[in-house]
């Protein structure tokens, strides 16, 4: 039989997706481009073609959304592992540290809103954390 | 003298697994169907399930269906009945006319498609029924929920944003060389893998849309097809529904008792009964042999 909706009903098929606060596009932007930085920065270029980084980048992202889209440190880990980052270089790496705890004080729903603009903006993100990686490369740090 | 209504259903479907209704692709990754719209804070593109999806998986192919498996079909339909019934047929026909004996006889006998309209191959059948386009429930769609739902429905609460419902799939498939390799040529076989990537976007589980349904000046027989095949609906939707994709539970708002709805669903069925042979040798004229 047809089954009626209630008003209780559908307010608890929506409770899920409330919110406390609105979506931080700007902090996505930021901290999706620090992870491509990282990710250039720990791009083999011993094992991997130097020429094809970037190509190999935007299939990190989407392997590492793949394999886990809700626990930062699977996450980032299946990235430098696709990028076969050297594991020595990658845990003395600060920067590995400062986005494992920018993730730490996130929430789920947080972590599906980043997902999603890196998802969607992945491009975007890599044009950002490039232009990133060059001023770094400037800057003497490689 | 007949007693005509109109009836108007809310209709609210969540998704069980991710939707993929898509609105095309782009290389292989596929890309699913949104629409701009205005919103308080500028232009926003959210996901969409089009009304005539929503009709034809909702409507359309399960009351066919019931249909089909409820005649006496020994030798089985012309491919022309078939694209009637489940496609709405096509008009292909020189000198197309408007034969109100003949609407007449097709809307007695198979009140479906009185509610769903269609083309015979000699003259076009409007359809009584609107089917409204699938709105997200997420924060750029507050207000047209709003404006659907009954007053009082939508709380007070700050949902998310249409892009956080919006989630990617990525599977593979066999390069269908692979699959020619024979047991005895594996070892000459190319080293290299052969399998394809592809991805695409998906509407994520649990994401609820709000959609209805207005049925014009319709008979109590109309509204008890109309019904029955809103009863019948598996709620699948969309693209890869091979792989578990497209999945709706979905529930209604409607001002009919269920006494009522059983009641209009029985003389329904019962009509189906009685006419069946009479349908099946009007669309076998009127359709098969045109």
């Amino acid at each position: 039989m047809i089954s009626k909706e209630s008003k209780e009903g559908f307010r608890q098929k929506i409770a899920g997706f409330a919110i406390e606060e609105e979506d931080s596009p700007d902090v996505y932007r930021e901290i999706s481009s620090r992870i491509v930085c990282f990710l250039a920065r720990h791009y083999n270029r011993d094992v991997l073609d130097p020429k094809a980084i970037w190509q190999r980048i935007e299939s990190a992202i989407k392997t590492g959304l793949a394999k886990s889209s809700d626990n930062p440190e699977v996450f980032l880990s299946s990235m430098l592992e696709h990028v076969k980052a050297e594991i020595g270089r990658a845990v003395s790496d600060d920067e590995f540290t400062e986005l494992l705890s920018v993730f730490s004080h996130t929430d789920a729903n947080w972590m599906k809103g980043f997902n999603s603009y890196l998802m969607t903006a992945t491009y975007a993100a890599m044009v950002i954390g490039r232009a990133r990686w060059e001023e770094e490369k400037k800057g003497g740090r490689r | 003298m007949k007693d005509y209504r109109s009836y108007k259903i809310v209709a609210i479907s969540k998704a069980l697994s991710p939707l993929t209704h898509n609105r095309g692709s782009e290389g292989n990754e596929t890309v699913i169907a949104t629409e701009e719209i205005q919103t308080e804070s500028g232009a926003a593109q959210v996901p969409i399930i089009s009304g005539n999806a929503l009709r034809h998986c909702m409507v359309r192919s399960p009351g066919a269906s019931y249909l089909v498996d409820n005649w006496d079909i020994k030798d089985g339909l012309p491919l022309s009945v078939l694209n009637f019934l489940f496609s709405g047929g096509s008009l292909w026909k020189k000198g197309a006319t408007e034969n109100v004996k003949k609407l007449r006889a097709l809307w007695d006998l198979l009140p479906l498609y009185r509610v769903l309209g269609g083309s015979l191959p000699d003259q076009i059948v409007s359809g009584t029924l609107e089917a409204w386009r699938g709105v997200l429930v997420c924060a750029e769609n507050m207000s047209r929920v709003e404006s659907i739902l009954p007053s009082g429905w939508v709380p007070n609460w700050k949902i998310m944003r249409a892009r956080r419902m919006i989630s990617g799939y990525q599977y593979t498939r066999n390069s269908p060389r692979s699959k020619l390799i024979s047991s005895e040529s594996v070892e000459s076989a190319p080293d290299s893998s052969v399998q394809m990537i592809y991805n695409g976007q998906t509407v994520i589980p649990g994401a609820v849309f709000v959609h209805g349904y207005c049925l014009r000046d319709a008979r109590e027989l109309d509204v008890g097809a109309f019904l029955h095949a809103l009863d019948r609906a598996t709620g699948i939707i969309g693209a890869m529904s091979g792989r578990g994709h497209g999945h709706l539970e979905t529930t209604y708002l409607t001002d009919l008792a269920n006494a009522e709805i059983a009641e209009l669903i029985s003389a329904y069925e019962s009509h189906v009964k009685a006419t069946s042979a009479d349908s099946l040798e009007f669309l076998l004229k009127e359709i098969a042999d045109a």
